[in-house]
Formats: C-alpha cells, structure tokens, sequence
C-alpha cells in the first residue's frame, strides 16, 4: 500500500515517471533516452514468452513486470552517467572488500561499452543488408536472421567485454592487491 | 620455459609471424615472472592487444590514476606518477578528455602511461607499436630507454622489429615458430573474381564516392571533419594517413553513412544519400566485432554472396585454409585481421572502406593480401579507401593516391612512390593531383 494506492499497475508507472524525470534532469532528455532504449529488448522477449506459457497477454501484469525492470536497471545507467569509477572505489572503500568494488565498476563500465559496440555490430549489419537502414523496413526475415548477426554477435563481445577488462586489471596487477 | 624473456636491464623483442604464438608466449612470461618474483606490488604489467576493451575510467587523467587508487597509494604520490606519465606520454592536454572519445592510438597511448605510471619491475607489452602513430613511437622509444635505465625488464612483441628499439645496446631478440602465420594465395585471386557476384563496372567510371565542403561529427559534439573535399574515382585505391586522432575512422564512417552530415554533400555512385552507403563492406579497426561464433568456413560462409565455390576459394586467397575449422574467436589478431578482410569481400562490394585493416599482419601476409585485393580491385572495379597510422612501403606501392588528413581539417595529397598508375586520383581541397 502506497499513498492509499494497493494496485502496483497505478503507483509503478507514477514512480517510472518519477525516476525517469529525475534521470533526466541530471543526465540530460538524451543520454536518458538512449540508455533507455537497450533496454526495450525485454518487451518482445516478455510478450512471446507469456504467449508461450499462458497462450494470452495480459497486459496490467506485462506494464507491471516491465516496469519492475526498467525501474531496476534504470539506476545503474544513472548510477554510471553520474559517478566515475575511480569514485565508486572511493565511495565504497569503507563497506565492501576491493574485490566487490571491482565487480561493481566492472559491471558499470561493461554497460556503455557494450551499447556502443552494439552500435558498431547494428551498423555491420546495416550495411551487409542483414538489417534494414530504417525501423520501418523491418521484416519478418530480419527478425528471423537478427540472432545469428545481432544477438550472437553481441552476446559473445559481453562475454569478450568482461574478460578483456578483467584481464586488464590482472594485467596491472590488481589482482593482486 | 620462459623466463629468459625477460632479463633486468634488457630489451626482448619477441617477433614471429602472425598467429605465431606472441600473444600466448608474453602471456606465460608474465605468470612466470610473477611466481619467480611473489613479493611486491605491482611487480610485472602486460599490456593487451586491443586497447578498445582495457580501459576502466572515465577520463585519461583517471585511467593513468585508477590501479595507484585501487591500491591505496598516497594521494601526492598519486598526483606526481599520474603527471609524469601523461607528460611522458604526450597525454598532458587530453588529462580531462573521456576515454570513449579517444581514437585507438591514443587509447593506447593512455594505457601505456597507466603502466608507466605504476613503475614496475617488468613490463610486457602486445604489439604497443601497432596502433601508434610516429609521434607515440618515439614517446614510446623514450620510455623504453627510461625503464631500462631503471634496471626494468622490458619485453614488447612486434611482427617486425622496429627500427629504433633495434639500436639499443641491450637488445635481444626472440622468434617464434616462423613456419605458422597465414599463407595467402594471390595466384588465386583471378579464380575467385570469376565468382564475384556483381557485375564490374565500365572503368574508368564516374567517382565512387564525392565529398564536397563535407562536415560530419558524432551527434551531439562539433564536427571532427570540416571542409573537406574529396574524389574517389571508380576501381581505385586511396590511402589516407594521418596521426592518432586525425579523424581518419571518423571519415570511413562518414562515408559509410553512419554520421550525420554536418554540413555540405556526400555523392555516392552518383547518388546523393543522406543514408547509410549502398553494396558497401566496412572494417573496422576491431575484428571482433565482425565474428559471430562461428568457425573461419562459417564466418565466410555466412557472409558470402559468391557465386558456387567462391567461399572456399575465398579461404584460400586470403591464406585462412589452414584453419578452416577454427572457431573464429580463438584466431590471433591479425588471423582474424584477414578473416575480417575476406568476410567484406565475399560479399561482393563496389566499396571497401579500411580502417586499420592491416594491423597485426606479418610482412609476408600483407603481401600476400595486398597483392590479392589489387588483382581484385582490378577485375572486379571495386573502389577501395583505406586508413592507416602508420603507411609503410609495401602500403603506399599498394595504394593508388594517398592523403594526409590532419586535424580532421584538411587533406592534403601526397607524392606517391614512382610507377604507379596514372588517372587514378583522388583529390582534396588545397591539394595537388597525385599524378601530376
């Protein structure tokens, strides 16, 4: 029960618009927007996964699961616009062992990498034709082919992503420490 | 089996072809180093080949400071090795500048100065030439001689051995397994244009690409390019060098289309288009990015628009054959360099656009490849624009006008080696025909 309100499908949207407002105030209507969007990938996952298991869309139970997740991961993105690594080792210095630091600047610093990347590979594959130039020329044969070219592709650089920055820092002998 | 590697007071140059096993073999020392030398921190420091993935602040200045933070070290001390070390590094007035904005060079540049920064007793670098303009060279040359004076253990890898390190008196060098790297098969090369799947053009054509008063930047940040006039005429190759952060990939991707055009017009087989560039293959200066799981015959397989049994001809043109069932990922750099290099062209583009694409390969594959690609160029009328740091010999012969563009300003011509073809030029604003 919040502000008298039981049904979360009134008060999460309120709080989205809240947080998404906020984000925007600090970081800019831009970098909002474009954090934002990688994000929206959930949306068809969620959709066909509760077609397949419930074989109906219900659409107040979709808004609110959706809205649970941007809400979590929203402020990471936040979190990484607003705060330099080098800071988040600080700030934590006290609370959480160097090795937890780490993995929490590993995992902000993974994030933007990874979308520009995705850019990149988006861009790729653009131009060989895999996927059209424009959203409005997206066919069903593009959605067939865009885990081979875009998913893969992408899944296998986060993993790549992640080694190559802990590689980094074992390199510099951090893992040492 | 490899502490001989690295020796107080001595340089080791690890050099072997492509695919040799470099990567591999600086990786081991740097384990071995430490398990001989437990105690101290950071004891031994490895630089990686792709500077694209190894950096872990924000800003320059942070980078250089990042490991002396994490490890706690006094904030003056702190402040005095991060000065010295952008300073050495020719870093000083990019302190404040965002990692992400940085170009391959000078991200490497700022690795470098993390390393020095953390004066250790071991320094293994990748191939630190590589992506290093002559500027960054001869910084990096400096430093070398620095840690030496020191009494540090310095290895670096290179697939030839730099001319200025090669003077020093402590100097030795190791080769590894010359009989592994690629093997290119530019005999082939007439066989595979007969499974081209599109038709050549009349040549000598109209230019493939024009660019007029062009200006293109990133959304969101000023032009990196301004003013810049440029002419590719159909079935040639054109070269444009420039130092670390000139704006040279900023153009191939202005060309491609994946810029906004800031000003001025960018024509494109005759057609102006504001959208991304029609039948076009890009390179970008990250193989990686290109590969999608699978094994070398899949990569191209899955790329090729070839007629029958171009794929397989492709593998061997590009000397790939010996590692066909490879998974891709697993390649050295400069394998998947010419993976990437036969994936963009099995499938049959009028445009190639090269960023950095012969980065990592041995003198011998390069040859072997440049050779393939004008023999295609040639037959096929494809247009090639290539971008390189670092033009050497066999580069230049390969290119048929070449450019220098500085500050993303300006490009200027420059005077090729003799005996190249004339008629095929390409020209800037300010700059004279190449063939005249």
């Amino acid at each position: 029960m919040i502000l008298g309100v039981a049904a979360p499908a009134l008060w999460l949207p309120m709080l989205a618009l809240l947080v998404a407002g906020l984000f925007a105030a600090t970081a800019g209507l831009g970098p909002t927007l474009r954090d934002a969007r990688p994000l929206t990938w959930h949306a068809p996952v969620l959709l066909v996964g509760m077609l397949l298991v419930k074989q109906a869309i219900d659409w107040g139970l979709v808004l609110e699961i959706s809205l649970r997740f941007m809400l979590t991961a929203t402020p990471i993105f936040w979190l990484h616009r607003m705060t330099s690594p080098t800071e988040l080792l600080k700030l934590f210095e006290r609370l959480l062992p160097l090795r937890l630091r780490f993995i929490l600047v590993f995992t902000l610093r993974v994030w933007p990498l990874l979308f520009r990347d995705m850019q990149d590979i988006l861009l790729l594959a653009r131009l060989s034709g895999a996927w059209p130039a424009r959203r409005r020329d997206i066919r069903p044969r593009h959605l067939l082919r865009a885990p081979g070219r875009i998913m893969l592709p992408l899944s296998v650089r986060a993993v790549r992503l992640s080694d190559d920055m802990a590689r980094s820092l074992e390199a510099r002998g951090l893992d040492r420490l | 089996m490899t502490p001989e590697l690295a020796v107080r007071g001595e340089l080791t140059l690890v050099s072997g072809p492509t695919g040799a096993g470099k990567t591999t073999l600086l990786r081991n020392a740097l384990r071995t180093w430490r398990a001989a030398h437990p105690g101290g921190w950071p004891g031994a420091v490895l630089l990686g080949q792709n500077p694209a993935t190894q950096l872990v602040a924000d800003t320059v200045e942070e980078e250089v400071a990042f490991a002396l933070v994490a490890a706690q070290v006094p904030q003056a001390e702190v402040a005095r090795r991060t000065a010295r070390a952008l300073a050495v590094f020719g870093l000083a007035d990019l302190a404040r500048t965002r990692t992400e904005a940085l170009s391959m060079g000078w991200k490497c540049r700022t690795l470098l100065a993390a390393l020095h920064a953390l004066e250790a007793e071991a320094l293994f670098l990748d191939e630190p030439y590589a992506q290093l303009d002559a500027d960054g060279q001869t910084r990096l040359d400096a430093a070398i001689e620095d840690w030496l004076a020191r009494g540090c253990a310095v290895t670096v890898s290179a697939d030839r051995t730099p001319e200025t390190i090669a003077g020093l008196s402590a100097f030795r060098r190791h080769d590894v397994h010359p009989e592994t790297g690629l093997r290119p098969e530019p005999g082939l090369a007439g066989a595979f244009c007969d499974t081209w799947a599109r038709e050549a053009p009349p040549l000598p054509g109209p230019a493939a690409v024009e660019l007029r008063s062009f200006a293109a930047g990133h959304e969101g940040a000023g032009p990196v390019l301004r003013d810049i006039d440029l002419a590719l005429p159909t079935g040639t190759i054109t070269l444009v060098s420039g130092a670390n952060g000139s704006g040279k990939s900023t153009l191939l991707r202005a060309v491609a289309g994946d810029l906004p055009v800031g000003s001025g017009r960018r024509q494109l087989f005759g057609r102006t288009d504001a959208g991304l560039a029609p039948a076009t293959a890009l390179v970008l200066q990250d193989p990686e990015l290109h590969l999608t799981g699978r094994s070398v015959r899949g990569e191209i397989a899955a790329a090729s628009v070839l007629r029958q049994g171009g794929a397989e001809i492709c593998l061997r043109v590009f000397g790939l054959a010996d590692f066909a069932e490879r998974a891709a990922l697993t390649l050295s750099h400069g394998q998947k360099q010419a993976l990437v290099l036969a994936c963009a062209m099995a499938t049959s583009p009028r445009l190639l656009l090269l960023d950095e694409a012969f980065c990592g390969l041995d003198a011998d594959a390069l040859e072997g490849i440049l050779g393939t690609l004008r023999e295609i160029v040639r037959s096929t009328g494809l247009t090639v624009l290539a971008v390189t740091h670092d033009p050497g010999a066999d580069i230049l012969n390969f290119a048929d006008a070449h450019l220098r563009l500085a500050g993303g300003a300006s490009c200027r011509g420059v005077a090729l080696p003799p005996g190249r073809r004339p008629g095929a030029a390409a020209c800037c604003s300010g700059a004279r025909r190449l063939s005249s």
